[in-house]
């Protein structure tokens, strides 16, 4: 009986450790799958053999929705088919994607192709700086040529380090971001569109006071913000009216807002607002999609936001058509002479990085390239990969205006409907310059019209001369003295401190002296600054 | 009089303290049932709602997504917290055995284990080096001794009476023996209770699988809940998923909602069983007459 239990005991530890060993992955993302290696053509040359291989491709990227696809994935299969590949997608949240992306550079396990979306190029400037980037584009420009013809100089010194591009800038988009005011509740009140703060101030008490909406409810207000109690959000950007926000070059001297007196002005004036209750009083807490729901309910009459703000309040009132006759542009106010322009362009709305493990091979950088080429706008593949034309059945409708447009409202045979993650195969292509309206409505109609119009509008407002992005500064600098200004700037509208000569010495010692002495220099560099 | 005053008194203050607990759970549940004009109407704050809707949880098995992540997570959580169990206790009776060579060196080895840890990137180079990642091994391995069960184990084997270790060795019965048929059976409270907080911990746990995973096919529930909470756009795509209409319609606050009660739902359902033994692991192992 001793015997058998300690059979029994072995048998234990055995199928225990087949089992601990089966789970052990032994699989290497990176190597060609020997099976998908060889053409299947007999007596190929050694060129179309190697033509015929496929590789690993991995992107990896902070995704829009950050869920998995499966195995029935009609983009991946293209995207496959198309270019030869085994073509992975990686997506990370915003806020884990660096921990993500060091932990994979530091174990050796490294994607071949990095998407950032914005222009913060501190990550890739770290990760060149460690020697694991490609060492440079330049050379590869003649293989991107369509994303290289959208180039501008600007976006190209953005992405260089000593003479060499450290990544493919993504073309930036057309700013279609300003403030909307509710013409209905202008006309309602026989007011006039604000032309200065002062007129500002007056709509906004009107909007919170005089019951715009009709419903004898005091249940509406003239501003509201998002700051998800960090900071300003939107309503940040009400400065403008007052002159240019951050570094700037005036004078032949480097400048910045809170040094010359456009970001106290901005303060008195969201102190006013604060002080004389003509904001939603939930402005500095709430988060996005908090205060989404106050401008789909009637409660806000001014806010910042892209054309599709009309898209979204017709999701939000059950396609009703009355979004377009009741939000319309508000151009910048004028608080200052120097003020009432929109901010400058930004000069990239992305950055795409190849590690250099990928660059070792040149036939994969190769196919990496056509990849890259074939999914820019406006080639074939950006349709396919961002749209899903061709791939879910998904169609484009022409307007009269030149816009496209694109219906959300999808029955459950869309494979996006049910598996919301592919998004993601377009979020590093993704550009506004494709001129798509995007809607829940079942087809184009006055409110895409509006939209289309009003965007159009703010691309081609005013705008100040972009200084901030060409510079290169201390990113630790940057933070502290960020994070001072938004610790002073609701302390201040809240009346709990009025000292703002003693915030500007304060912000001078955290960072800013050394900050506007390295934009100096780099401005003397660029020619702004004889 | 002064009895029924105090046992009133305490009644309706621990019946306040539970609806405060009670509370954000009731609130998920309300707020996953409703239309998008209610929650628009009321501002986001629904206790009760005036019309119940299942659309956010036909939304969200519109798809495979979610139940394919809970499968993840219930056999990581089921497999967790098994083997981390077994090889705690065996490892916390082995360096409670007082003739073990070396006892004090393995001890001390243990408790630096629970002040000092190897920080993110040696513990994903061993990770990577044992050919664990992309496998739901490398959700289990990592943690598969925790080193403070092990102490609180180790104290319990040494607190029980010497005097049935005495008389089963009398009986004849080896080391294992006595580990399986007399220390454990007397060890099954404290055990269900770090079993349970071990269950608890795989079945909240989401950064590791961030670190380890990138097949995004083992991505757990959590993360996966975690990912959405970040990303808005996931919520506006799946309002319109599988609708022919839009009328009406859902909020993204109520498939958030819906997520959350679809998340923690398992595990509330688990709880009640095994809080028994919870209870007595806590007391069972203070000093009696």
């Amino acid at each position: 009986m001793l015997r058998r239990k300690q059979w029994g005991t072995v048998g234990t530890l055995m199928l225990a450790g087949s089992i601990m060993l089966a789970g052990c992955s032994s699989g290497d993302p990176n190597n060609v799958s020997p099976s998908n290696a060889v053409s299947p053509t007999a007596g190929a040359t050694d060129a179309e053999k190697t033509s015929d291989k496929k590789f690993a491709i991995e992107l990896i990227e902070t995704g829009w929705v950050n869920t998995p696809t499966d195995d029935s994935d009609p983009f991946k299969k293209w995207i496959d088919e198309t270019f030869n590949v085994d073509f992975t997608l990686t997506t990370i949240p915003a806020n884990d994607f660096e921990s993500k992306l060091f932990t994979r550079f530091s174990g050796s396990n490294q994607p071949d192709l990095i998407f950032v979306a914005g222009t913060d190029r501190t990550l890739f400037q770290k990760l060149y700086n460690q020697g694991v980037l490609l060492d440079d584009w330049v050379p590869l420009l003649d293989k991107v040529p369509t994303a290289a013809a959208t180039m501008s100089d600007v976006a190209k010194k953005y992405v260089s380090q000593d003479g060499k591009m450290f990544a493919l800038p993504r073309q930036p988009d057309a700013n279609t971001w300003s403030f909307k005011i509710r013409k209905d509740w202008l006309d309602k009140l026989s007011l006039q569109i604000p032309q200065t703060d002062t007129e500002l101030i007056e709509v906004f008490k009107q909007f919170t006071f005089n019951d715009p909406d009709g419903n004898n409810q005091a249940d509406t207000w003239g501003a509201t913000s998002a700051g998800a109690g960090a900071n300003f959000s939107s309503l940040s950007q009400l400065e403008n009216m007052y002159g240019q926000m951050g570094f700037q070059v005036t004078n032949n001297q480097v400048d910045h807002s809170i040094l010359n007196g456009t970001h106290q002005k901005f303060l008195d004036f969201v102190k006013l607002l604060q002080d004389e209750k003509i904001i939603d009083p939930d402005w500095y807490t709430q988060d996005w999609e908090q205060k989404k729901v106050k401008l789909g309910t009637d409660k806000v009459g001014v806010d910042q936001y892209p054309g599709v703000l009309l898209s979204e309040y017709e999701a939000n009132t059950s396609n009703t058509g009355k979004a377009a006759d009741i939000w319309t542009n508000l151009p910048m106010p004028k608080g200052t002479d120097s003020g009432g322009k929109l901010p400058a362009d930004a000069p990239v709305s992305g950055m795409l990085a190849i590690s250099a493990n990928a660059a070792k091979d040149p036939e994969k950088l190769e196919r990496v390239l056509q990849l890259i080429e074939g999914v820019t706008y406006p080639n074939d593949g950006y349709w396919k990969i961002r749209w899903g034309v061709g791939i879910t059945g998904e169609t484009m409708t022409d307007l009269d205006n030149g816009a496209k447009f694109f219906s959300e409202t999808k029955d459950s045979s869309n494979y996006r409907s049910n598996v919301p993650g592919a998004w993601d195969y377009g979020t590093w292509i993704a550009t506004n310059r494709d001129s798509v309206l995007q809607s829940t409505a079942k087809e184009p109609g006055a409110v895409q019209e509006k939209t289309f119009e009003l965007d159009n509008e703010t691309i081609n407002a005013a705008r100040y001369q972009d200084f901030e992005s060409l510079l290169t500064l201390d990113p630790q600098l940057l933070n502290d003295v960020t994070r001072l200004q938004n610790e002073f700037d609701i302390k201040y509208v809240l009346g709990n401190t009025s000292d703002y000569e003693a915030f500007k010495a304060e912000w001078l010692k955290a960072g800013g002296q050394q900050l506007l002495d390295s934009a100096t220099e780099q401005y003397k560099a660029l020619g702004y600054i004889k | 009089m002064s009895e029924r005053v105090y046992q009133w008194s305490a009644a309706i203050i621990v019946s306040v303290i539970s609806a405060f607990s009670v509370l954000p759970l009731w609130y998920a549940i309300s707020s996953s049932l409703v239309y998008i004009q209610e929650w628009n109407a009321k501002g986001g704050f629904i206790l009760w709602p005036d019309e119940i809707t299942l659309q956010a949880y036909q939304q969200m098995f519109a798809s495979t997504l979610f139940t394919k992540a809970m499968g993840v997570t219930v056999l990581r959580t089921a497999m967790g917290a098994l083997l981390t169990l077994a090889f705690t206790v065996i490892t916390a009776y082995a360096v409670s055995r007082k003739k073990l060579p070396g006892r004090k060196v393995l001890l001390l080895a243990i408790l630096i284990t629970i002040l000092f840890g190897g920080g993110l990137i040696p513990t994903y180079l061993v990770v990577r080096d044992m050919q664990l990642l992309d496998s739901i091994w490398a959700l289990i391995i990592p943690g598969l001794v925790d080193s403070w069960s092990v102490l609180v184990l180790k104290q319990f084997f040494e607190n029980l009476p010497s005097e049935v270790e005495e008389s089963a060795q009398i009986d004849g019965a080896g080391e294992i023996q006595l580990m399986w048929r007399i220390m454990i059976p007397m060890a099954a409270p404290a055990m269900a209770a770090i079993g349970l907080f071990t269950a608890v911990g795989h079945w909240n746990a989401w950064f590791d699988a961030l670190i380890y995973i990138d097949d995004r096919k083992l991505y757990p529930l959590q993360l996966l809940i975690r990912n959405m909470f970040e990303n808005d756009r996931e919520f506006s795509i799946m309002q319109n998923a599988g609708a022919a209409t839009i009328i009406p319609s859902i909020s993204q606050e109520s498939l958030k909602m819906a997520l959350v009660v679809y998340g923690i739902l398992p595990i509330l359902c688990v709880y009640p069983f095994l809080q028994k033994y919870f209870t007595k692991g806590m007391y069972l192992g203070a000093v009696k007459g």
